[in-house]
């Protein structure tokens, strides 16, 4: 009898103790209001929003070489066969099942920048300043506003100075929330990309630089928010306010252009080093966990000769090089192949390699500045011919005298696969004629892009519109229409 | 005990003195019952045991003494008074051996089942040579379809009771062992054999039993909804311990009833020689990138598929001793089992222990133990995939003409169209492994405090470590950094169970009523280390290196649990059971966290009815019709929170967004129903015919979310899906003489299964293949490809079918169809048991119908020349040669890029129909006389082989490739053969 009481008071006791029982709580990760609640989970969730920068998707490969594959930058090799990757992006064969990946990535990120904004405020304490806040929510706006930004640039028509302002742009999300927002104005979109970037500018310290991790510039700095503000300013037409922001970075004394020696090894650097040319990049490393599972599908191993060498140079762009110019020298030639060797790794990283990449970097500020004072922007104390031979000359190439051509093709000299080719033909409304078809893909050869057009906003992915009633198609690729 | 009995008796001298012997034989085959407990009536401390053969003695009774009760396991007791020379022939106790059945928390006897259940008994299960039981249940239920997913030793089992009834939650049964819901699956992390069943020694099994309907389950609640496996262990016999070895040896290789194969050098180079001619190339050309010489056939030959391979070899052994006396039984079993499998690298084995022991403390009280733990190894190398380092895969592909061998003897990684790669280097050098270390036990209390009613607590504890390698040796691949993986994983489950159970006849109602309360806990924690760039000579993780990369995981999940049973009958005619659970988990938020599951069952005995007293012929006539809801809820823990997890970027920790919160989510829930009607007529034939139809709710799902919320998908309680089916089980005992015994078995099961609403969504892609899809309207899964029309009579190109219904020969164009389903429409299985005297043979055989299955491999196998570096199968050789050739393959092209091979079309899907003998069994159980000369009790010698043939009409080894027929690179079914022994002292 002793036992049946002993029994029923196991029982008993279980059922009292029954919803504390069946309370399970993470212990490996934790709830999102227990993360924002604390300036320090709020300061790590900043630090997180880089994360995906590394992706397969996004700076790993895709978003780089989607746009070097499309402009005539890029092809498939013909001397090497390759894995079959890269194949359908040279003729534009996007369709909505098959598009570009960064919606996906970016918006995940601005979500997760959004956490923070919208969490921050009135959480001194523990450690943390209003100043510490205020850093940390810049990185944070930088963050929302950069990504909107490329999305903004990829999945819309150019804005062509304000041409096509109230054109389909994207949702500028400004909360996380679970919903079915429909597409913001492109107009709308770049707005709120200034007024982002402008609070973060404001909102950031002079010196302020993320402690604790292994590449400074692999976050956001306040040279980084002038700089994206330079760019963003450049793509509206805001000649002015271009030559403006990218002035504030020229001037700071913290980058320099490279000696021509120093210019070959930044590519290989494993972190950026201090008072050079790279203002914010992608740091790569294995240990990252966007680091795609295997390596075998980043930028290093698509383009590497002995790696997967799916994608080469175009003679179209190997041929714009003088003989003296130093990155001439960032080619290496396979029979007529020439592949390109910015990705090549870093000095200590083996296969597959680990490579950072440049997000922004000084000499795009020079050839900003030159490109705005062309269009009518006034700077105390350089001229378009000033700045657009400072580049030149740092690389070693001759004089040139500016025009709108000599400018672009500077650009896209200096700045080849490093994703900036596509957007500038599409920011000036600019069509394609890309002359280099040496790969399979005769059929493709000569053929024109004519800039403006449908095709230049690029597929919304089908998972966006089938989850979302409110998402429109661009027309170009609607297949419903 | 013994002494006991002696020390008694000594201190009896002085009473008046009575010799007794006497012999007890059984009434079915006239053999001496060895073990039987003689007891004396009036004197119960007074007893012993039948000997070797049968006999017993007592000596110096006492004068009181005049009654002896003679009783055995399976036999019915008989009191017979005291003879100087005694016989006693004790009758079956045919209740105990046919009509008692496990049900959930606790038994019932056939005639009073309400559901559907089925079972399988200890003698059907034993002897099979497979290395878990599970195996050994094709073919024999109705309704349970058992799917394996590969050949390898130690694979898991796929088990679909009554179909499929989600796509997210798993549709696994709960397997409930002595009492205790257990954990399944495989719990290997690199190798695909870590079969959690497979440490349970079939031998030690008594009974098994399916739980098919909700009357039966829904006991069982939020984890019933795919039927439940009762799985009941020996125990010990009151009686003369027994002591029993056995011992198994086989071989075995794989199945090929098709005479499938891929080609010779000599054939594979006139195929490409052809197709080179066919590319307007010659193949003699030595500049050209396919440069196919006569000189490759002069060089070395290897036949690849021989060089991976090898005769299987399994082996097995065991010891186990049972007995007891009438306070105190035990059973234990030690057991080895080892098998090597028929691709080098390829091994299984695990050592196991049990012990069972059952005591009565006194009058009110009852006690015991069951404790099974074992430890398993397995060991593989890559396969479920069409890896180059996979040998299911590149046995198939390398060429005839490359050299297996360096010169020195080891082999070559030099092996250009294989990617470098030689599986036989890999299983050589590499490494790749899982150990696991399992400890199951429970203990019960029971106690009877009056008449009819039991209180039971059974407490329990399974424990399992998970210890694995994997590393990558730079002898097995071209430049192959020195890479180690590892893992260890623990699991630990704590349940306890308790009931109270009351029982009554008044009159002629009877009465059962069962409360119960469960609560389980079940903890988590596991670790994965990964280095590369290691010293080869130190291939370990040791301290200090850099590339050193950890991964911890840690979850625990709880659930409580209260329930009850109530059972009644009125004069064995009508019988009504009701049950009720209710289960509380912390799977899910506050609000949605308790479920309730009832079920209702209904049965009315016919021949127990008047009018049918007449009726001679009938001796059961049942039907039983039942509704219940049950749950499923197989998922991961947490999935109710918003969370952020740790991410590392730029050599900082951080935090990112990992899951949205979902305050509602729940259980999927199944409604069923069943329709039954249970017969047996002249004594001989019976059988049970079963409809029932079973509708999944709130199935849960991954919505797909506008990424702006910053997620892509969330778990949500959607979508329904609907399995309705027929089954029908007959057995007949054809003859019953002394000497001959024969009994047929058949029975055959229909699922039809309907996917009613996915949500927003029309269409969903299946989680494991894309080419799979789930269609509302359709069942569960719809190959979903491109439709390929055949091949163009007039050149011998591809034809596909456009969205118009045209024929094109552009890939491109062809439209999308569906393209049949790897479900199949029926399954089922034929037995036969012939016995004469001691010989038995027995047969098992299974067949499965209306099914699709995907042969993937076939687009390297039969490319059409895409694939000009790999071998090819025999059937390629069935190509166009000439205008009008149809039903043959596409002309083969060196360098095709037409997609003809494409396996994204329906070209590679075939017919999934089999007919197989399972299980082919002779034994010899030798006659008693002679075994009792060699000391024993029982000795059997058996000869028995599975999958001994199977009929399809699949190009490919064996048409079973699991659930999905997508199997593709997985270890092929086997032919096993074995020979065992069976002796008890």
């Amino acid at each position: 009898m002793k036992k049946i009481v002993i029994c029923l008071s196991i029982l008993v006791l279980a059922m009292t103790a029954c919803s504390d029982f069946l309370t399970e709580e993470p212990k490996l990760s934790q709830t999102k209001e227990l993360t924002l609640a604390k300036p320090s989970g709020l300061d790590d969730s900043a630090a997180g929003l880089y994360l995906y920068l590394q992706s397969n998707a996004w700076y790993g490969c895709q978003y780089v070489l989607n746009n070097e594959l499309m402009a005539g930058n890029a092809t498939n090799p013909v001397s090497k066969p390759g894995s079959g990757r890269y194949r359908t992006e040279e003729p534009w064969s996007f369709t909505e099942s098959s598009t570009w990946s960064t919606w996906s990535m970016g918006y995940i990120t601005i979500a997760a920048a959004n956490n923070v904004i919208n969490n921050i405020d009135g959480k001194v304490g523990d450690g943390y300043t209003q100043a510490d806040l205020d850093n940390i929510k810049a990185e944070a706006l930088f963050m929302r506003a950069f990504v909107h930004f490329q999305l903004v640039t990829i999945y819309a028509l150019p804005y062509l100075n304000g041409t096509n302002a109230n054109e389909l742009g994207v949702p500028y999300m400004k909360e996380a929330v679970i919903g079915s927002p429909a597409r913001d104005s492109i107009g709308y979109c770049y707005n709120n990309i200034v007024a982002d970037l402008v609070e973060a500018e404001k909102l950031m310290q002079d010196d302020y630089q993320r402690a604790s991790i292994s590449d400074p510039l692999a976050s956001v700095t306040k040279p980084a928010i002038q700089a994206l503000l330079s760019r963003v300013y450049l793509y509206m037409g805001r000649w002015q306010d271009a030559a403006d922001a990218a002035t504030k970075v020229i001037k700071n004394n913290k980058f320099k252009l490279y000696s021509p020696a120093d210019y070959l090894a930044m590519w290989s650097q494993n972190v950026a080093s201090q008072g050079g040319e790279i203002i914010f990049e992608m740091y790569s490393s294995k240990k990252n966990d966007s680091w795609d599972d295997s390596g075998w599908t980043m930028l290093p191993y698509i383009t590497y000769v002995d790696g997967s060498a799916d994608v080469c140079a175009t003679e179209d762009l190997f041929n714009m090089y003088e003989a003296g110019d130093v990155r001439s020298q960032l080619f290496v030639a396979n029979e007529n192949d020439h592949f390109i060797t910015k990705y090549l790794g870093k000095a200590a990283s083996v296969d597959p390699k680990e490579n950072n990449v440049p997000i922004l970097r000084l000499a795009e500020m020079y050839l900003n500045r030159a490109e705005a004072i062309l269009n009518g922007a006034r700077v105390e104390g350089t001229t378009a011919e000033k700045d657009l031979n400072t580049v030149a000359e740092a690389r070693g190439a001759s004089h040139v005298s500016p025009s709108a051509t000599t400018i672009f093709d500077e650009r896209r000299k200096e700045l080849a696969f490093e994703g900036h080719i596509w957007f500038d033909y599409k920011r000036l409304g600019k069509s394609i004629k890309r002359e280099d078809y040496r790969a399979q893909q005769t059929q493709y050869q000569n053929v024109q892009y004519s800039g403006n057009e449908g095709q230049w906003a690029m597929p919304i992915p089908l998972s966006e519109i089938n989850a979302n009633p409110n998402m429109v198609q661009n027309p170009y690729y609607d297949t419903k229409k | 005990m013994l002494l006991t009995c002696l020390l008694i008796g000594v201190s009896a001298v002085t009473a008046q003195i009575s010799n007794v012997t006497g012999y007890v034989t059984s009434a079915s085959d006239e053999e001496p019952v060895i073990g039987a407990a003689v007891a004396v009536k009036e004197v119960p401390t007074l007893g012993v045991a039948t000997d070797l053969d049968g006999r017993f003695t007592f000596t110096n009774l006492p004068k009181e003494a005049k009654t002896l009760v003679i009783s055995y396991m399976g036999m019915i007791t008989q009191e017979a008074r005291i003879s100087p020379n005694m016989r006693i022939v004790l009758q079956e106790d045919a209740e105990l051996l046919e009509d008692v059945l496990i049900v959930g928390y606790g038994t019932t006897k056939r005639e009073a089942k309400t559901g559907s259940i089925a079972t399988v008994v200890a003698d059907e299960i034993a002897e099979i040579p497979a290395s878990s039981f599970d195996k050994m249940l094709s073919g024999k239920l109705a309704g349970v379809q058992i799917t394996s997913s590969s050949g390898q030793p130690g694979a898991s089992t796929q088990i679909r009771i009554r179909g499929t009834s989600s796509i997210n939650s798993g549709n696994e049964p709960l397997y409930v062992v002595d009492g205790i819901p257990v954990l399944t699956g495989n719990m290997g992390e690199f190798t695909n054999t870590g079969n959690a069943m497979a440490m349970i020694n079939p031998d030690d099994i008594e009974s098994i039993t399916v739980l098919k309907d909700a009357a039966s389950t829904s006991v069982y609640g939020s984890r019933a909804a795919n039927g439940v496996i009762l799985i009941t262990t020996k125990s010990g016999k009151e009686g003369k311990s027994v002591i029993t070895a056995r011992a198994k040896y086989g071989m075995s290789y794989l199945a090929n009833d098709n005479d499938f194969g891929v080609m010779n050098g000599q054939q594979l180079l006139s195929y490409q020689r052809a197709a080179i001619v066919n590319a307007g190339r010659n193949p003699d050309d030595p500049t050209y990138a396919y440069y196919r010489p006569y000189e490759l056939l002069t060089r070395p030959q290897t036949n690849w598929m021989d060089h991976m391979t090898r005769n299987g070899q399994m082996q097995e052994y065991e010891l186990n001793a049972s007995g007891g006396s009438q306070k105190t039984k035990y059973y234990s079993s030690l057991s080895y089992h080892q098998n090597d499998g028929v691709y080098y690298g390829v091994t299984f084995n695990k050592f196991q222990a049990r012990i069972n022991a059952d005591h009565q403390v006194n009058k009110y009280i009852n006690t015991g133990v069951r404790i099974n733990a074992g430890t398993m190894y397995s060991e593989d190398v890559p396969m479920q995939s069409l890896y180059y380092s996979n040998p299911a895969f590149a046995g198939m592909t390398i060429l005839p003409w490359s050299p297996a061998y360096n010169a020195d003897g080891t082999h070559t990684i030099d092996i250009p169209e294989n990617s470098y790669t030689n599986p036989r280097a890999t299983a050589a050098y590499d490494q790749q492994w899982d150990r696991q270390y399992k400890l199951n036990g429970n203990m019960y209390l029971e106690i009877t405090p009056l008449k009819g009613l039991v209180i039971k607590t059974t407490n329990a504890a399974e424990l399992t470590f998970e210890e694995g390698r994997r590393y990558w040796s730079p002898l097995s691949g071209k430049d192959q950094s020195p890479t180690l993986q590892t893992t260890e994983d623990m699991y630990r489950v704590l349940t306890t169970s308790n009931t109270i159970t009351y029982d009554t006849n008044i009159g002629k109602n009877y009465l059962r009523v069962l409360a119960g309360q469960e609560a389980m806990a079940t903890d988590y924690h596991g670790n994965y280390q990964y280095s590369y760039d290691l010293n080869p000579d130190m291939p370990y993780h040791v301290g200090g290196n850099p590339t050193n990369d950890l991964d911890y995981g840690v979850s625990r999940e709880t659930m409580l649990s209260f329930f009850g049973i109530l059972d009644y009958n009125y004069d064995s005619r009508y019988y009504l059971q009701v049950s009720v659970r209710k289960d509380g988990s912390s799977l899910f938020a506050d609000g949605s966290r308790w479920g309730t599951f009832p079920s209702v069952g209904l049965s009315w005995n016919i021949q127990n009815e008047k009018f049918m007293s007449g009726v001679d012929a009938v001796d059961l006539l049942k039907i039983r019709a039942s509704y219940g809801i049950t749950g499923n809820n197989n998922i991961g823990a947490y999935n109710q929170y918003g969370l952020y997890t740790t991410v590392t970027y730029n050599g900082f920790t951080g935090m990112f967004p990992a899951s949205p919160s979902n305050d509602n989510l729940s259980w999927e829930k199944n409604k069923s129903w069943n329709l039954g009607i249970d017969f047996r007529v002249f004594k001989k034939l019976y059988g049970s015919i079963d409809l029932y139809k079973r509708t999944t709710d709130d199935m849960l799902l991954y919505k797909g979310l506008s990424r702006t919320s910053g997620f892509s998908s969330a778990l949500q309680n959607i979508g329904s899906m609907e399995n309705k089916g027929i089954e029908f089980q007959i057995d007949y005992d054809a003859i019953q003489t002394k000497d001959w015994n024969w009994t047929v078995g058949f029975n055959i099961a229909a699922n039809k299964n309907e996917i009613l609403d996915l949500g927003d969504d029309e269409m969903l892609a299946y989680s494991g293949d894309s080419r799979i899809q789930h269609i509302v309207g359709n069942s569960l899964f719809t190959y979903y490809v491109k439709d390929y029309y055949g091949v163009n009579p007039l050149n011998g190109e591809a034809l596909f079918v456009t969205e118009s219904g045209e024929l094109t020969n552009d890939y491109n164009k062809a439209r999308y169809i569906e393209a049949g389903s790897p479900e199949p429409k029926y399954t089922g299985g034929v037995s036969s048991t012939l016995s004469w005297k001691g010989i038995t043979l027995s047969v098992v055989c299974e067949f499965k119908g209306g099914n699709k299955i995907f042969i993937v491999e076939n687009r390297y196998l039969q490319s059409d020349g895409n694939q000009m570096s790999m071998n090819q199968a025999k059937s390629a050789l069935n190509y166009w040669e000439k205008p009008g050739d149809t039903g043959c393959n596409p002309k083969p092209v060196a360098g095709n890029t037409s997609n003809s091979y494409s396996f994204g079309t329906d070209r590679f899907i075939e017919k999934g129909d089999f007919f197989r003998f399972k299980d082919v069994t002779l034994s010899y159980d030798m006659p008693h006389n002679i075994v009792s000369k060699a000391k024993l009790s029982s000795a059997r010698i058996y000869l028995s082989g599975q999958n001994v043939y199977t009929l399809h009409d699949v190009n490919f080894w064996d048409p079973e490739r699991g659930i999905d027929g997508m199997g593709a690179g997985v270890y092929p079914m086997t032919k096993s053969f074995i020979v065992g022994l069976d002796l008890a002292f």
